[in-house]
Protein backbone atom coordinates (compact mmCIF):
# COMPACT_ATOMS: atom_id res chain seq x y z
CA UNK A 1 0.00 0.00 0.00
CA UNK A 2 1.15 3.49 -0.69
CA UNK A 3 2.39 5.59 2.16
CA UNK A 4 -0.36 6.97 4.27
CA UNK A 5 -0.59 10.42 5.70
CA UNK A 6 -2.81 10.07 8.72
CA UNK A 7 -4.44 12.90 10.52
CA UNK A 8 -6.76 12.00 13.35
CA UNK A 9 -8.68 14.76 15.04
CA UNK A 10 -11.08 14.50 17.94
CA UNK A 11 -12.81 17.43 19.56
CA UNK A 12 -13.89 16.18 22.98
CA UNK A 13 -14.41 19.50 24.70
CA UNK A 14 -16.33 22.64 23.74
CA UNK A 15 -16.21 26.00 25.41
CA UNK A 16 -19.67 27.24 24.53
CA UNK A 17 -22.28 25.94 26.99
CA UNK A 18 -24.86 25.01 24.37
CA UNK A 19 -22.44 22.72 22.58
CA UNK A 20 -22.19 19.51 24.53
CA UNK A 21 -18.82 17.92 25.22
CA UNK A 22 -18.08 14.67 23.43
CA UNK A 23 -15.58 12.86 25.65
CA UNK A 24 -15.79 9.71 23.53
CA UNK A 25 -14.15 11.58 20.66
CA UNK A 26 -10.83 11.28 22.48
CA UNK A 27 -11.34 7.54 22.78
CA UNK A 28 -12.21 7.40 19.08
CA UNK A 29 -8.94 9.01 18.11
CA UNK A 30 -6.89 6.82 20.44
CA UNK A 31 -8.61 3.65 19.29
CA UNK A 32 -8.12 4.50 15.64
CA UNK A 33 -4.49 5.41 16.23
CA UNK A 34 -3.92 2.13 18.05
CA UNK A 35 -5.41 0.06 15.29
CA UNK A 36 -3.30 1.86 12.70
CA UNK A 37 -0.19 1.13 14.73
CA UNK A 38 -0.92 -2.33 16.04
CA UNK A 39 -2.82 -3.87 13.16
CA UNK A 40 -1.77 -1.95 10.08
CA UNK A 41 1.83 -1.67 11.21
CA UNK A 42 2.13 2.09 10.82
CA UNK A 43 4.73 3.88 12.89
CA UNK A 44 3.19 5.95 15.65
CA UNK A 45 5.22 9.01 14.79
CA UNK A 46 3.72 8.97 11.31
CA UNK A 47 0.30 9.68 12.72
CA UNK A 48 -0.74 13.18 13.66
CA UNK A 49 -3.30 13.17 16.43
CA UNK A 50 -5.27 15.96 18.04
CA UNK A 51 -7.61 15.48 20.96
CA UNK A 52 -6.43 12.22 22.50
CA UNK A 53 -7.33 13.41 25.97
CA UNK A 54 -10.87 14.05 27.13
CA UNK A 55 -9.85 17.40 28.54
CA UNK A 56 -8.04 18.50 25.41
CA UNK A 57 -9.08 21.92 24.20
CA UNK A 58 -8.52 21.68 20.46
CA UNK A 59 -8.97 25.10 18.98
CA UNK A 60 -9.68 26.07 15.41
CA UNK A 61 -6.11 27.08 14.74
CA UNK A 62 -4.84 23.64 15.77
CA UNK A 63 -7.03 21.96 13.20
CA UNK A 64 -6.31 24.44 10.43
CA UNK A 65 -2.56 24.08 10.95
CA UNK A 66 -2.86 20.32 10.78
CA UNK A 67 -4.82 20.50 7.56
CA UNK A 68 -2.30 22.90 6.11
CA UNK A 69 0.52 20.59 7.12
CA UNK A 70 -1.09 17.75 5.22
CA UNK A 71 -1.47 19.91 2.15
CA UNK A 72 2.13 21.04 2.30
CA UNK A 73 3.78 17.66 2.69
CA UNK A 74 1.56 15.42 0.61
CA UNK A 75 3.14 13.80 -2.42
CA UNK A 76 1.39 12.24 -5.35
CA UNK A 77 2.05 8.70 -4.19
CA UNK A 78 0.52 9.37 -0.79
CA UNK A 79 -2.85 8.36 0.51
CA UNK A 80 -4.24 10.99 2.81
CA UNK A 81 -6.41 9.71 5.64
CA UNK A 82 -8.24 12.51 7.40
CA UNK A 83 -10.42 11.50 10.32
CA UNK A 84 -12.55 13.88 12.34
CA UNK A 85 -14.68 13.03 15.36
CA UNK A 86 -16.75 15.86 16.76
CA UNK A 87 -19.70 18.11 16.21
CA UNK A 88 -20.77 19.37 12.83
CA UNK A 89 -23.35 22.02 12.14
CA UNK A 90 -24.49 24.38 9.44
CA UNK A 91 -25.32 28.03 9.29
CA UNK A 92 -26.59 30.09 6.39
CA UNK A 93 -26.19 27.17 4.01
CA UNK A 94 -22.58 26.64 4.98
CA UNK A 95 -21.45 23.53 6.81
CA UNK A 96 -18.88 23.65 9.59
CA UNK A 97 -16.88 21.43 11.87
CA UNK A 98 -16.92 22.70 15.43
CA UNK A 99 -13.84 23.11 17.61
CA UNK A 100 -13.31 23.98 21.27
CA UNK A 101 -13.43 27.71 20.60
CA UNK A 102 -16.37 27.66 18.21
CA UNK A 103 -19.07 30.22 18.86
CA UNK A 104 -22.33 29.29 17.23
CA UNK A 105 -23.19 32.88 16.37
CA UNK A 106 -19.81 33.46 14.74
CA UNK A 107 -19.31 30.33 12.69
CA UNK A 108 -17.28 31.90 9.92
CA UNK A 109 -14.72 33.17 12.37
CA UNK A 110 -14.69 30.44 14.99
CA UNK A 111 -15.52 27.15 13.25
CA UNK A 112 -14.00 25.37 10.29
CA UNK A 113 -15.99 25.74 7.10
CA UNK A 114 -16.16 22.64 5.00
CA UNK A 115 -15.26 24.70 1.98
CA UNK A 116 -11.96 25.62 3.64
CA UNK A 117 -11.04 21.96 3.90
CA UNK A 118 -12.21 21.51 0.35
CA UNK A 119 -9.98 24.26 -0.92
CA UNK A 120 -6.97 23.02 1.03
CA UNK A 121 -7.27 19.50 -0.23
CA UNK A 122 -8.11 20.51 -3.78
CA UNK A 123 -4.49 21.58 -4.14
CA UNK A 124 -3.20 18.61 -2.19
CA UNK A 125 -1.02 16.36 -4.32
CA UNK A 126 -2.05 13.10 -2.68
CA UNK A 127 -3.49 10.71 -5.20
CA UNK A 128 -6.12 9.37 -2.86
CA UNK A 129 -7.78 11.43 -0.17
CA UNK A 130 -9.86 9.54 2.31
CA UNK A 131 -12.07 11.62 4.60
CA UNK A 132 -13.79 9.98 7.51
CA UNK A 133 -16.08 12.31 9.38
CA UNK A 134 -17.77 10.90 12.45
CA UNK A 135 -20.02 13.83 13.20
CA UNK A 136 -23.47 14.13 14.61
CA UNK A 137 -25.75 16.98 15.50
CA UNK A 138 -27.29 15.59 18.63
CA UNK A 139 -25.22 17.66 20.97
CA UNK A 140 -25.91 20.99 19.34
CA UNK A 141 -29.21 22.68 19.86
CA UNK A 142 -30.28 22.88 16.27
CA UNK A 143 -33.73 24.23 16.97
CA UNK A 144 -36.34 24.36 14.27
CA UNK A 145 -33.91 24.00 11.43
CA UNK A 146 -32.39 20.73 12.54
CA UNK A 147 -33.41 18.81 9.45
CA UNK A 148 -32.43 21.60 7.10
CA UNK A 149 -29.06 21.87 8.74
CA UNK A 150 -28.46 18.21 8.36
CA UNK A 151 -29.30 18.26 4.67
CA UNK A 152 -27.13 21.28 4.11
CA UNK A 153 -24.30 19.64 5.93
CA UNK A 154 -24.68 16.49 3.94
CA UNK A 155 -24.73 18.43 0.71
CA UNK A 156 -21.55 20.19 1.69
CA UNK A 157 -19.90 16.91 2.51
CA UNK A 158 -20.89 15.45 -0.82
CA UNK A 159 -19.44 18.48 -2.55
CA UNK A 160 -16.31 18.17 -0.51
CA UNK A 161 -15.86 14.54 -1.38
CA UNK A 162 -16.61 14.90 -5.06
CA UNK A 163 -14.37 17.88 -5.51
CA UNK A 164 -11.71 16.99 -2.98
CA UNK B 1 -16.42 5.37 21.60
CA UNK B 2 -18.88 6.39 18.96
CA UNK B 3 -20.78 3.60 17.26
CA UNK B 4 -19.40 4.43 13.85
CA UNK B 5 -15.77 4.57 14.96
CA UNK B 6 -16.01 1.44 17.08
CA UNK B 7 -17.08 -0.56 14.03
CA UNK B 8 -14.51 1.20 11.87
CA UNK B 9 -11.85 0.08 14.34
CA UNK B 10 -13.23 -3.44 14.37
CA UNK B 11 -13.03 -3.59 10.59
CA UNK B 12 -9.44 -2.38 10.57
CA UNK B 13 -8.53 -4.86 13.28
CA UNK B 14 -9.38 -7.55 10.79
CA UNK B 15 -12.95 -8.50 11.50
CA UNK B 16 -14.05 -7.42 8.04
CA UNK B 17 -11.42 -9.54 6.35
CA UNK B 18 -12.26 -12.56 4.33
CA UNK B 19 -10.72 -15.84 5.40
CA UNK B 20 -7.04 -16.16 4.46
CA UNK B 21 -6.75 -12.54 3.39
CA UNK B 22 -4.69 -9.73 4.82
CA UNK B 23 -5.94 -6.94 2.62
CA UNK B 24 -9.14 -5.07 3.24
CA UNK B 25 -10.83 -3.43 0.29
CA UNK B 26 -12.60 -0.11 0.64
CA UNK B 27 -15.83 -1.83 -0.32
CA UNK B 28 -15.42 -4.49 2.35
CA UNK B 29 -14.59 -1.84 4.93
CA UNK B 30 -17.63 0.30 4.19
CA UNK B 31 -19.86 -2.72 3.93
CA UNK B 32 -18.81 -4.02 7.33
CA UNK B 33 -19.24 -0.67 9.03
CA UNK B 34 -22.54 0.08 7.36
CA UNK B 35 -24.13 -3.23 8.22
CA UNK B 36 -23.20 -3.02 11.85
CA UNK B 37 -24.02 0.64 12.36
CA UNK B 38 -27.42 0.19 10.77
CA UNK B 39 -28.06 -2.94 12.81
CA UNK B 40 -27.08 -1.14 15.97
CA UNK B 41 -29.29 1.81 15.08
CA UNK B 42 -32.27 -0.39 14.40
CA UNK B 43 -31.79 -2.26 17.65
CA UNK B 44 -31.59 1.02 19.53
CA UNK B 45 -34.45 2.66 17.66
CA UNK B 46 -32.25 5.31 16.13
CA UNK B 47 -31.71 6.51 12.61
CA UNK B 48 -28.10 6.26 11.61
CA UNK B 49 -26.66 5.21 8.30
CA UNK B 50 -23.10 5.95 7.25
CA UNK B 51 -22.84 7.74 3.97
CA UNK B 52 -20.04 6.87 1.60
CA UNK B 53 -19.09 8.65 -1.56
CA UNK B 54 -16.16 7.50 -3.59
CA UNK B 55 -14.66 8.52 -6.88
CA UNK B 56 -11.70 6.41 -7.74
CA UNK B 57 -10.12 4.34 -10.41
CA UNK B 58 -8.90 0.97 -9.31
CA UNK B 59 -9.16 -0.38 -5.84
CA UNK B 60 -8.22 1.12 -2.49
CA UNK B 61 -6.84 -1.61 -0.27
CA UNK B 62 -5.70 -1.53 3.33
CA UNK B 63 -3.02 -4.03 4.24
CA UNK B 64 -3.63 -5.44 7.69
CA UNK B 65 -0.57 -7.54 8.43
CA UNK B 66 -1.36 -7.90 12.11
CA UNK B 67 -5.03 -8.70 12.05
CA UNK B 68 -6.09 -9.61 15.56
CA UNK B 69 -9.36 -11.22 14.82
CA UNK B 70 -9.87 -13.42 11.84
CA UNK B 71 -13.17 -14.97 10.90
CA UNK B 72 -13.15 -18.71 11.20
CA UNK B 73 -14.17 -20.90 8.31
CA UNK B 74 -17.40 -21.72 10.11
CA UNK B 75 -18.23 -18.08 10.63
CA UNK B 76 -17.47 -17.23 7.04
CA UNK B 77 -19.75 -19.98 5.80
CA UNK B 78 -22.69 -20.00 8.16
CA UNK B 79 -25.21 -22.81 8.07
CA UNK B 80 -28.14 -22.53 5.76
CA UNK B 81 -30.05 -20.33 5.92
CA UNK B 82 -28.05 -17.47 7.29
CA UNK B 83 -29.69 -14.58 9.07
CA UNK B 84 -26.61 -12.46 9.50
CA UNK B 85 -28.06 -9.80 7.31
CA UNK B 86 -31.71 -10.54 7.73
CA UNK B 87 -33.48 -7.54 9.14
CA UNK B 88 -37.19 -8.11 8.89
CA UNK B 89 -39.65 -10.77 8.23
CA UNK B 90 -42.63 -9.06 6.72
CA UNK B 91 -46.02 -10.64 6.51
CA UNK B 92 -48.38 -8.86 4.26
CA UNK B 93 -51.82 -9.38 2.88
CA UNK B 94 -52.45 -7.40 -0.22
CA UNK B 95 -56.01 -6.29 0.44
CA UNK B 96 -54.81 -4.30 3.42
CA UNK B 97 -52.67 -2.18 1.21
CA UNK B 98 -54.57 1.05 1.71
CA UNK B 99 -55.91 0.48 5.19
CA UNK B 100 -54.78 1.74 8.54
CA UNK B 101 -53.54 -0.36 11.39
CA UNK B 102 -53.75 -0.06 15.13
CA UNK B 103 -52.44 -1.79 18.17
CA UNK B 104 -54.44 -1.38 21.32
CA UNK B 105 -53.06 -1.63 24.78
CA UNK B 106 -56.00 -1.64 27.08
CA UNK B 107 -56.32 -3.44 30.35
CA UNK B 108 -52.73 -4.64 30.39
CA UNK B 109 -53.55 -7.16 33.08
CA UNK B 110 -55.76 -9.15 30.77
CA UNK B 111 -55.30 -7.89 27.25
CA UNK B 112 -51.71 -7.12 26.58
CA UNK B 113 -51.56 -7.05 22.85
CA UNK B 114 -54.39 -6.70 20.42
CA UNK B 115 -53.48 -5.88 16.90
CA UNK B 116 -56.13 -5.28 14.31
CA UNK B 117 -55.35 -5.11 10.66
CA UNK B 118 -57.44 -2.61 8.84
CA UNK B 119 -60.28 -0.47 10.07
CA UNK B 120 -62.63 -2.01 7.57
CA UNK B 121 -61.51 -5.51 8.45
CA UNK B 122 -61.86 -5.55 12.23
CA UNK B 123 -62.34 -9.28 12.21
CA UNK B 124 -58.80 -9.79 10.99
CA UNK B 125 -57.30 -9.91 14.42
CA UNK B 126 -53.64 -10.74 14.45
CA UNK B 127 -53.42 -11.44 18.12
CA UNK B 128 -55.53 -11.07 21.18
CA UNK B 129 -55.46 -12.59 24.61
CA UNK B 130 -59.18 -12.33 25.08
CA UNK B 131 -61.53 -15.23 24.50
CA UNK B 132 -63.78 -13.07 22.37
CA UNK B 133 -60.97 -12.19 20.02
CA UNK B 134 -59.72 -15.72 19.97
CA UNK B 135 -63.07 -16.77 18.58
CA UNK B 136 -62.64 -14.29 15.81
CA UNK B 137 -59.17 -15.53 15.14
CA UNK B 138 -60.53 -18.99 14.78
CA UNK B 139 -63.28 -17.79 12.55
CA UNK B 140 -61.03 -15.75 10.35
CA UNK B 141 -57.87 -17.74 10.62
CA UNK B 142 -55.93 -15.96 7.97
CA UNK B 143 -52.57 -17.48 7.37
CA UNK B 144 -50.76 -14.27 8.12
CA UNK B 145 -52.60 -13.89 11.36
CA UNK B 146 -51.78 -17.45 12.24
CA UNK B 147 -48.08 -16.89 12.01
CA UNK B 148 -48.11 -13.95 14.30
CA UNK B 149 -50.49 -15.51 16.76
CA UNK B 150 -48.25 -18.49 17.12
CA UNK B 151 -45.14 -16.36 17.36
CA UNK B 152 -46.52 -14.06 19.99
CA UNK B 153 -47.37 -17.06 22.09
CA UNK B 154 -43.67 -17.30 22.76
CA UNK B 155 -43.72 -13.86 24.32
CA UNK B 156 -44.25 -13.50 28.02
CA UNK B 157 -46.89 -10.89 28.82
CA UNK B 158 -44.52 -9.23 31.25
CA UNK B 159 -42.11 -8.61 28.41
CA UNK B 160 -44.54 -6.56 26.38
CA UNK B 161 -43.74 -2.91 26.35
CA UNK B 162 -46.40 -0.68 24.99
CA UNK B 163 -45.14 1.91 22.59
CA UNK B 164 -48.37 3.47 21.61
CA UNK B 165 -50.61 3.17 18.66
CA UNK B 166 -49.27 1.04 15.90
CA UNK B 167 -46.56 -0.98 17.53
CA UNK B 168 -45.26 -2.86 20.48
CA UNK B 169 -42.04 -4.56 21.39
CA UNK B 170 -41.18 -7.74 23.12
CA UNK B 171 -38.03 -9.40 24.26
CA UNK B 172 -36.79 -10.61 20.90
CA UNK B 173 -38.39 -8.25 18.48
CA UNK B 174 -40.90 -5.68 17.55
CA UNK B 175 -44.22 -5.63 15.81
CA UNK B 176 -45.41 -2.67 13.79
CA UNK B 177 -48.48 -1.86 11.89
CA UNK B 178 -47.87 1.08 9.66
CA UNK B 179 -49.02 2.63 6.45
CA UNK B 180 -45.93 4.66 5.73
CA UNK B 181 -43.28 2.02 5.29
CA UNK B 182 -41.46 1.39 2.06
CA UNK B 183 -43.85 -1.39 1.23
CA UNK B 184 -47.08 0.47 1.80
CA UNK B 185 -49.15 -0.79 4.66
CA UNK B 186 -47.43 -3.61 6.43
CA UNK B 187 -47.48 -5.73 9.46
CA UNK B 188 -43.77 -5.72 10.18
CA UNK B 189 -42.30 -8.24 12.51
CA UNK B 190 -38.68 -7.53 13.35
CA UNK B 191 -36.78 -10.41 14.86
CA UNK B 192 -33.54 -9.92 16.72
CA UNK B 193 -31.78 -13.19 16.11
CA UNK B 194 -29.32 -12.65 18.90
CA UNK B 195 -32.12 -12.66 21.44
CA UNK B 196 -34.39 -15.46 20.41
CA UNK B 197 -34.38 -18.68 22.37
CA UNK B 198 -34.43 -22.20 21.02
CA UNK B 199 -38.19 -22.46 20.99
CA UNK B 200 -38.64 -19.39 18.81
CA UNK B 201 -35.70 -20.37 16.67
CA UNK B 202 -37.26 -23.73 16.09
CA UNK B 203 -40.52 -22.15 15.09
CA UNK B 204 -38.87 -19.78 12.66
CA UNK B 205 -36.91 -22.61 11.18
CA UNK B 206 -40.15 -24.43 10.64
CA UNK B 207 -41.57 -21.44 8.81
CA UNK B 208 -38.48 -21.08 6.69
CA UNK B 209 -38.06 -24.69 5.77
CA UNK B 210 -41.66 -25.58 5.13
CA UNK B 211 -44.18 -22.86 5.30
CA UNK B 212 -43.02 -19.50 4.07
CA UNK B 213 -44.09 -20.12 0.52
CA UNK B 214 -47.59 -20.86 1.72
CA UNK B 215 -48.33 -17.26 2.63
CA UNK B 216 -49.69 -14.89 0.08
CA UNK B 217 -46.69 -12.65 0.56
CA UNK B 218 -43.63 -13.24 2.60
CA UNK B 219 -40.73 -10.81 2.64
CA UNK B 220 -37.20 -11.33 3.71
CA UNK B 221 -35.54 -7.97 4.07
CA UNK B 222 -31.80 -7.75 4.27
CA UNK B 223 -29.38 -5.00 5.15
CA UNK B 224 -27.71 -5.52 1.80
CA UNK B 225 -28.76 -4.95 -1.75
CA UNK B 226 -29.26 -7.72 -4.22
CA UNK B 227 -27.05 -7.93 -7.27
CA UNK B 228 -29.47 -8.38 -10.17
CA UNK B 229 -26.74 -9.50 -12.54
CA UNK B 230 -25.85 -12.32 -10.22
CA UNK B 231 -29.49 -13.27 -9.79
CA UNK B 232 -29.82 -13.43 -13.55
CA UNK B 233 -26.81 -15.70 -13.75
CA UNK B 234 -28.25 -17.97 -11.10
CA UNK B 235 -31.54 -18.13 -12.97
CA UNK B 236 -29.76 -19.13 -16.17
CA UNK B 237 -27.96 -21.93 -14.40
CA UNK B 238 -31.16 -23.13 -12.74
CA UNK B 239 -33.37 -22.57 -15.81
CA UNK B 240 -35.64 -20.17 -13.94
CA UNK B 241 -37.68 -17.72 -15.99
CA UNK B 242 -37.21 -13.98 -15.74
CA UNK B 243 -40.76 -12.70 -15.57
CA UNK B 244 -40.10 -9.00 -15.25
CA UNK B 245 -37.17 -6.68 -14.79
CA UNK B 246 -37.71 -3.03 -14.05
CA UNK B 247 -34.34 -1.31 -13.69
CA UNK B 248 -35.95 1.99 -12.72
CA UNK B 249 -37.84 0.39 -9.88
CA UNK B 250 -34.87 -1.83 -9.06
CA UNK B 251 -37.14 -4.83 -9.17
CA UNK B 252 -36.62 -8.23 -10.68
CA UNK B 253 -39.18 -11.03 -10.69
CA UNK B 254 -38.45 -14.62 -11.55
CA UNK B 255 -40.66 -17.67 -11.74
CA UNK B 256 -40.09 -21.22 -10.69
CA UNK B 257 -42.41 -23.54 -12.52
CA UNK B 258 -43.24 -26.96 -11.16
CA UNK B 259 -45.77 -28.02 -13.73
CA UNK B 260 -48.15 -26.38 -16.18
CA UNK B 261 -50.30 -25.09 -13.37
CA UNK B 262 -47.74 -24.56 -10.64
CA UNK B 263 -45.55 -21.57 -10.23
CA UNK B 264 -43.77 -19.72 -7.52
CA UNK B 265 -42.65 -16.15 -7.96
CA UNK B 266 -39.63 -14.59 -6.34
CA UNK B 267 -39.32 -10.85 -6.50
CA UNK B 268 -36.09 -9.12 -5.61
CA UNK B 269 -36.27 -5.46 -4.89
CA UNK B 270 -33.70 -2.91 -3.77
CA UNK B 271 -34.85 0.12 -1.86
CA UNK B 272 -32.53 2.85 -0.70
CA UNK B 273 -32.00 1.03 2.54
CA UNK B 274 -32.74 -2.61 2.00
CA UNK B 275 -32.70 -5.52 -0.32
CA UNK B 276 -35.93 -7.50 -0.17
CA UNK B 277 -36.87 -10.91 -1.42
CA UNK B 278 -40.56 -11.62 -1.73
CA UNK B 279 -41.93 -15.09 -2.12
CA UNK B 280 -45.40 -15.42 -3.53
CA UNK B 281 -47.29 -18.38 -4.82
CA UNK B 282 -49.58 -19.00 -7.71
CA UNK B 283 -53.19 -19.79 -6.94
CA UNK B 284 -52.92 -23.32 -8.16
CA UNK B 285 -49.75 -24.18 -6.37
CA UNK B 286 -50.07 -27.50 -4.66
CA UNK B 287 -48.41 -28.84 -1.56
CA UNK B 288 -46.40 -31.42 -3.43
CA UNK B 289 -44.65 -28.74 -5.42
CA UNK B 290 -44.04 -26.65 -2.34
CA UNK B 291 -42.49 -29.57 -0.55
CA UNK B 292 -39.98 -29.89 -3.34
CA UNK B 293 -38.80 -26.34 -2.84
CA UNK B 294 -38.16 -25.64 0.84
CA UNK B 295 -37.90 -21.96 1.54
CA UNK B 296 -34.49 -22.23 3.11
CA UNK B 297 -33.22 -23.64 -0.18
CA UNK B 298 -34.61 -20.63 -2.01
CA UNK B 299 -32.95 -18.24 0.41
CA UNK B 300 -29.67 -20.06 0.26
CA UNK B 301 -29.76 -20.14 -3.50
CA UNK B 302 -29.88 -16.37 -3.78
CA UNK B 303 -27.88 -15.29 -0.74
CA UNK B 304 -24.70 -15.04 -2.82
CA UNK B 305 -26.46 -12.27 -4.73
CA UNK B 306 -26.54 -10.11 -1.63
CA UNK B 307 -23.93 -7.46 -2.02
CA UNK B 308 -22.52 -4.60 -0.05
CA UNK B 309 -23.27 -1.07 -1.02
CA UNK B 310 -26.09 1.32 -0.62
CA UNK B 311 -26.72 4.95 -0.01
CA UNK B 312 -28.30 6.56 2.94
CA UNK B 313 -28.02 9.29 5.48
CA UNK B 314 -25.15 10.40 7.59
CA UNK B 315 -23.60 9.08 10.72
Amino acid sequence: MQKLLRILIGIPKYRQPDISDLPFCAKDVVALRNVLVENLGIAQDEIQCLGTDQSAEIIRTNVLRTIKYASDVAQEENILLFYFSGHGFSSEKEAYLATFDTERDLPKDTAIPIHTIREQFATNKARIKLFILDSCFSGIHAGKNADLMTKEFEHSLETLISEG
Amino acid sequence: MSVFTSYLVQALQGRALEVDENALTFEALTGYVTRRVVKWALNHRKSQTPNYKAEMIGELVFDIPNALERPTQAAACPPVPTYDNLRYLIFRENYFASKSGYVFHTRPDTIWGTATLGLSQPESVVYSDSERMRDKISARKSRTSGVFTILVNFVKPSEIKSEGEGSFTFSFGRFDLSDDSEFGFNAVLQIDYSKIDDSVRSFLKQIDSQSAVRWDYFFYVFDNHFDFDLITDICKRKSFSIVDFNPAAKELTIKLTGSEKDDLKLTFWNSDKYGAMRISQGYTLDAEFLDKIPTDHLIHMFLPALKVGRTGGRT
